[in-house]
């Protein structure tokens, strides 16, 4: 399993360094320029300063040369200087990411306590009301996008029912504030969960093995806690993938309806002011976690099902 | 900057002003963008300017003493002081869309700051509501003969926010510093006023760290020289891109650090975090004039403009920006917070560039059809709102030398005569592509709508790109949608960035060339503000641009709007969007 | 006669399907004593398996259940308990094996912890306990070195290990009833004929008794003490299982010895089939359900449905025109 955990990690290498290849590429032959960015239709920012700020921060030298010199940057642990703000890009990443990474692991807790439950409770009470109920909502739930949810929840909590303030800014994750920043982003990847959960429960309990663990005299809750969850959260671990890219695009909304400076809002903001040394950064650390979160995933594997070994 | 090297750019551009330089972007998001720039103000006696109606504005330059020639300049007239019942706690939530890049008066180009930025980093003078030059860092002024040389005397208790005295030589460093090259922006910031110092060129292109135009003749005296006469240089030492802040402190705290507790000048202070976007103004410890009411503004960063709207509709958001493209709901006259809604005074235009230099646009009977052949008020009412104003002419309402207009009338006959004429044929499905990049979803559904009438009344198909943000538009595109804004009350700036050959504006709009028009703008820009000759040459500019059918004008940008909750007291903002009386607002109980 | 440990009346089930209620057991009713081997035998269909299920309580309530009858366990009628009271009785009265023990396990969870959660469930005792029981259990079904393998995984036995360890886990509890469904018949024969033995084995070991489902008569043959022949739902004859190989009464009976290798090549020599498909149990016609595929239908047959009739001590078959007794010993 080391030497699995080790090569996989060796393999990233050239994956990451692929990564930033071809964000870097796209970046320097792509379309924008971050030094025109906010002008839009109008263009009207001055060509001979423009030129300048361009010579300045390197823009202006061949592609090659400034690759090697980000990425030997790089290699020295330097992330290099934000073009539009001209700030080292370190600290807003540092600063950042914790945030995100919260969020994120919050609603990942989100999921699993109440979409894995409620999964399996549709499963066992397959084709009743309480299903019927479980997984409409569900449905409802993913089919509203997190920009209109959100600001709907807001309405009805903050305007009609008067419980609560706009839970603005960042807090801390133990703060009431981020409590529906959480849910919220746990919401779009909710259905997969519990649609997976269903799924998954409802095969497992069509087995041979569940007719035994009952024909033993088990109680079915432990039944199904015991004997089908674990078999049945295989399918749910291998949506991964779609859980992740959910809680993505949950964080990048969440984060900009509640004025939370995390992570996704940094690169949406480094998007769309092309301001390459941010967008690399993020790209390549965003391409890491996922890397990483992909080999948690494969080892996870190995945990609920013993028949798969990693040499 | 060769344009603006000529002396029509010193004298027009500048001049004019402030007018309405490039201000791209009028309708952009808080992102930079420069825009017109008014100056806060209190004032005089006389109360409270009521914020509603716009009085049509004549910047007004004081005359100077005869016997010193030295000119006094009038300091601030409070407005009258709230005395109703106030909240105890005098904090201000003013939500913001999007995160700064960088707090520097220098490039500051939102509009975000741009509301305190006076109050922050005092310029050396200041406006009022109506536009009226007031004290700032300096009381007064003196401008020689051949009006190159402006000697600026600062006042004896102007201090920074750490207690220091402000001094000629503070000034001095506060401007060039802005004009390093590492501190520029790239549509211009403070360079595009400060050019027209001597010497300021060869620092913003990294040749020198001095300006030789800029002296400290004494710890309160500063002598300025320009390159070339300017009669609106003493309204441009009132922007907020000249204020005033500490440049050894920026120097000694870099990669930016000094931003996030610049030291500057003024009642308030301001503390910026980076990461988190929020923005604090308190009361500076270290101030001359009386303490203000308001404790602490506090800018949270909202990206998502609907939960500003339930953050304001909560009471939880005092003001909120409130314009057309961001709250345009609250534009409808029986939206419940109509009432709250605080008018920017504008100055700008939207329009629609045709590039004269490409088919099918290099013929007028082309430019004549399409103006005549859409109905653009109904267009703009039902894009952007049924109260947006629709750019009848080019001079902005607001502005003096405006004259009303009915812009071009819808005519399907005349459009299909002028059509017929077309050196490319009557037929206007035949001629060469027209073809506009659109990105705003406003425009784009304004573009559609044209798109649309175009084929219906004339049978020409125009061909429109969605942008994504910050894609650039394909190359053969030929129609263009611009706009441009101004930062002082004068028309001079509008009418030089839409008709002047050589501003930049036509270079990437119209690139129509016009050496009477150049020449009519250029002498208008030398003539005093308020001269009578000076407003008549400004309109038979607008003439020609608009009988020339270079542009075709979509709507005035008076539409910039705060919503300000009723309990905000003695809200005023006027040109540069920015809080007139901030010292003397005050929250008053937080009820409707 | 002692009271007979499994004692089952006029049992009853219905599943529901879209084509309608389906009856795959059909008022059977048979008793099994202490120590003794019940052989049932029948066609796929024919509500063997489904009768196991009922007497176990494990039909899904969704897919339908007992709704006549009583089952008395003991003396304890199943049919009329709560659902934990039959699942208390599971493992400690009445333990069951399945067909298929490769799928039988949980394929994620150790051997030895799926044997000792039974006893832990059942037996109030604790952990330790329960994993010495198990290895034990392990020993005594047969397993190798079964301390190693308590911490096996189930993809790590062969078939019939595994088949083993579902007997340990079955037995756990010291059942009074082992109800198998046809558990030899994934495996191959010599490791069949292992687990005979062992079953008769433990079996004579422990004075269980057992109800043995299966489609193999060579089986029954071996192991049973009596056997109940079940078609459509019903059962057409019970008897002792020599009295069923020498003079089955039935003609379904006789068809399906015939239809047995062994049995056949000392009658006919030659292989006969049953012709016809099993009846389809949504929509039973009146009469014999199997009068359409009997060799030798009356009219009766067709109009009214046979009941058992007793054909000789404790032999009965519900037939309208039963087989002649050849061998000339047929008591009535």
């Amino acid at each position: 399993m080391f030497v699995y955990t080790l090569r996989r990690l060796i393999l990233a290498i050239p994956v990451l360094f692929a990564v930033l290849f071809i964000t870097f590429t796209l970046g320097f032959y792509g379309p924008g320029d971050p030094l025109e960015i906010f002008y839009n239709e109008e263009l009207v920012s001055d060509p001979e300063i423009t030129q300048r700020l361009r010579e300045l921060h390197g823009l202006d030298r061949p592609f090659w040369e400034q690759f090697v010199d980000y990425f030997t940057g790089l290699l020295e642990g330097d992330w290099g200087d934000s073009i539009s703000s001209g700030r080292p890009v370190w600290p807003s990443f540092a600063a950042s990411m914790p945030i995100s990474a919260q969020l994120g692991l919050a609603a990942a807790v989100v999921l699993v306590v109440l979409g894995i439950p409620l999964g399996a409770l549709a499963a066992v009470k397959q084709n009743t009301w309480v299903d019927y109920l479980i997984v409409f909502v569900s449905i409802v739930v993913r089919s509203v996008p997190v920009f209109v949810l959100g600001p709907m929840l807001l309405i009805v909590l903050v305007l009609w029912l008067s419980i609560m303030n706009v839970p603005i800014g960042w807090k801390g994750i133990f703060h009431t504030n981020a409590i529906l920043p959480v849910l919220l982003m746990a919401a779009g990847p909710l259905l997969v969960v519990v649609r997976q959960t269903r799924v998954g429960v409802i095969e497992v309990l069509s087995e041979n093995y569940i007719r035994t663990a009952r024909a033993k005299g088990m109680r079915e809750r432990f039944v199904v806690w015991r004997h089908v969850l674990k078999n049945a959260l295989t399918p749910v671990f291998t949506t991964m993938g779609l859980i992740m890219s959910g809680l993505v695009t949950g964080a990048f909304f969440v984060e900009l309806i509640f004025g939370i400076p995390g992570f996704a809002g940094l690169g949406i903001e480094a998007f769309q002011a092309r301001d390459y040394p941010v967008i690399l950064g993020v790209t390549i650390i965003g391409a890491a976690i996922i890397i990483i979160s992909n080999l948690l995933v494969d080892l996870g594997y190995g945990l609920l099902d013993p028949r798969i070994r990693y040499e | 900057m060769k344009h603006y090297r000529s002396t029509f750019i010193l004298s027009v551009v500048a001049a004019l002003a402030i007018s309405l330089a490039i201000a791209c972007g009028t309708d952009e998001e808080d992102t930079d963008e420069p825009a017109a720039a008014p100056p806060p103000a209190p004032a005089p006696v006389p109360p409270p300017p009521p914020p509603a109606a716009v009085p049509t504005a004549v910047p007004n330059i004081p005359e100077p003493e005869p016997e010193t020639g030295i000119v006094e300049v009038a300091d601030w007239a409070p407005p009258a002081t709230f005395t109703g019942a106030m909240e105890s706690d005098q904090t201000l939530v003013f939500p913001i869309q999007s995160k700064r890049s960088a707090i520097a008066p220098n490039v500051e180009g939102s509009y975000i700051v741009r509301t305190v930025d006076k109050w922050v980093f005092m310029p050396l003078f200041q406006f009022d509501p109506e536009g009226n030059l007031r004290q700032g860092v300096a009381d007064s002024y003196k401008v020689s003969d051949d009006g190159l040389t402006y000697t600026v005397y600062l006042k004896d208790e102007a201090i920074f926010h750490d207690g220091s005295p402000v001094t000629a030589a503070d000034v001095k460093a506060a401007w060039e510093f802005g004009a390093f090259p590492e501190n520029q922006v790239s549509w211009g910031g403070s360079l595009l006023h400060l050019n027209k110092v001597v010497g300021i060129d060869a620092i913003s292109e990294g040749e020198a760290t001095e300006a030789p135009g800029l002296v400290a003749l004494d710890e309160k005296t500063l002598e300025i020289t320009l390159k070339d006469p300017s009669p609106t240089w003493p309204l441009e030492m009132g922007l907020w891109l000249l204020g005033i802040f500490d440049a050894d402190h920026a120097k000694a705290n870099p990669e930016k650090k000094w931003q996030e507790s610049p030291i500057g000048v003024g009642p308030y202070q301001l503390r910026w975090e980076p990461e988190s976007g929020l923005i604090e103004v308190t009361p500076a410890a270290n101030w001359w004039g009386d303490p203000p009411v308001i404790q602490k503004i506090t800018m949270p960063f909202v990206g998502d403009l609907q939960t500003q709207m339930i953050m304001y509709e909560n009471g939880e958001a005092d003001v909120i920006f409130g314009d057309l493209v961001r709250q345009p709901a609250a534009h409808d006259p029986d939206h419940k917070f109509n009432d709250d809604l605080q008018r920017v005074k504008g100055s700008g235009i939207w329009y629609f560039a045709y590039d004269t230099t490409k088919p099918p646009f290099d013929d007028i009977n082309v430019r004549k059809a399409l103006s005549h052949a859409v109905q653009m008020e109904a267009a703009v009412h039902a894009v952007f709102a049924p109260t947006a104003t629709w750019g009848t002419g080019i001079i902005h309402p607001a502005l003096a030398s405006h004259t009303p207009r009915d812009g071009y009338g819808f005519d399907v006959a005349k459009a299909k005569e002028f059509a017929a004429q077309s050196k490319y044929g009557p037929d206007p499905a035949s001629w060469p592509t027209m073809h506009v990049a659109l990105s705003r979803p406003q425009y784009v559904r304004l573009g559609e709508i044209l798109q649309e009438q175009w084929k219906e009344n004339l049978g020409a198909n125009v061909t429109i790109t969605k942008l994504e943000s910050g894609q650039q538009p394909p190359e053969d595109v030929n129609l263009f949608r611009q706009s441009i804004g101004g930062r002082v009350a004068d028309a001079g700036g509008v009418l030089t960035d839409l008709g002047h050959s050589e501003s930049t504006v036509v270079s990437r709009g119209s690139k129509h060339s016009d050496s009477a028009l150049d020449a009519l703008v250029e002498e208008a820009s030398q003539l005093p503000i308020g001269d009578p000759e000076k407003i008549a040459k400004y309109q038979e500019a607008e003439k020609i641009i608009i009988d020339s059918y270079w542009i075709l004008p979509i709507i005035f940008s008076t539409d910039r709007a705060y919503l300000v909750q009723p309990w905000v007291k003695n809200f005023v903002t006027t040109f540069g969007d920015d809080w007139n009386h901030l010292p003397w607002m005050a929250i008053a109980e937080r009820k409707r | 006669m002692p009271e007979p440990v499994l004692s089952i009346r006029a049992l009853e089930t219905h599943l529901y399907s879209r084509e309608g209620t389906i009856r795959p057991v059909n008022g059977v009713s048979f008793d099994i004593q202490q120590g003794e081997t019940l052989g049932i035998v029948g066609e796929s269909g024919s509500g063997k398996t489904m009768t196991a299920l009922s007497i176990m309580g494990l039909i899904p309530k969704n897919l339908g259940g007992v709704v006549g009858g009583s089952v008395l366990l003991d003396g304890e009628d199943l049919a009329q308990m709560s659902d934990s009271e039959v699942r208390r009785r599971r493992s400690t009265k009445m333990g069951m094996i399945f067909q298929d023990p490769a799928t039988s396990l949980n394929p994620t969870m150790k051997v030895g912890p799926q044997i000792a959660e039974t006893m832990k469930t059942h037996l109030g005792i604790n952990d330790t306990t329960a994993r010495n029981r198990t290895i034990e259990l392990l020993d005594r079904v047969g397993i190798p070195s079964p301390e190693g393998r308590y911490n096996n995984y189930p993809f790590q036995f062969s078939g019939g290990m595994r088949q083993r360890v579902m007997i340990a886990i079955a037995l756990s509890c010291d059942p009074l009833l082992l109800i198998a469904d046809e558990p030899t018949t994934a495996l191959d024969v010599t490791i069949q004929a292992q687990l005979l033995d062992f079953v008769r084995e433990i079996k004579e070991e422990r004075g269980m008794s057992v109800m043995w489902i299966t489609h193999d008569l060579g089986v029954v043959a071996e192991l049973c003490d009596k056997v109940a022949v079940m078609y459509a739902g019903s059962i057409v004859e019970k008897a002792s299982v020599d009295d069923v190989f020498a003079r089955p009464k039935h003609r379904y009976t006789s068809m399906l010895l015939n239809s047995m290798p062994s049995i056949a090549e000392r009658t006919a020599g030659r292989l006969m089939s049953i012709k016809g498909l099993p009846p389809n149990l949504a929509n039973l016609r009146e009469g014999c359900p199997f009068a359409v595929r009997c060799s030798a239908p009356v009219d009766r047959c067709t109009e009214e449905r046979p009941t058992l009739l007793p054909m000789g001590t404790e032999h009965s078959a519900a037939c309208w025109n039963p087989v002649a007794e050849t061998a000339g010993n047929g008591k009535m």
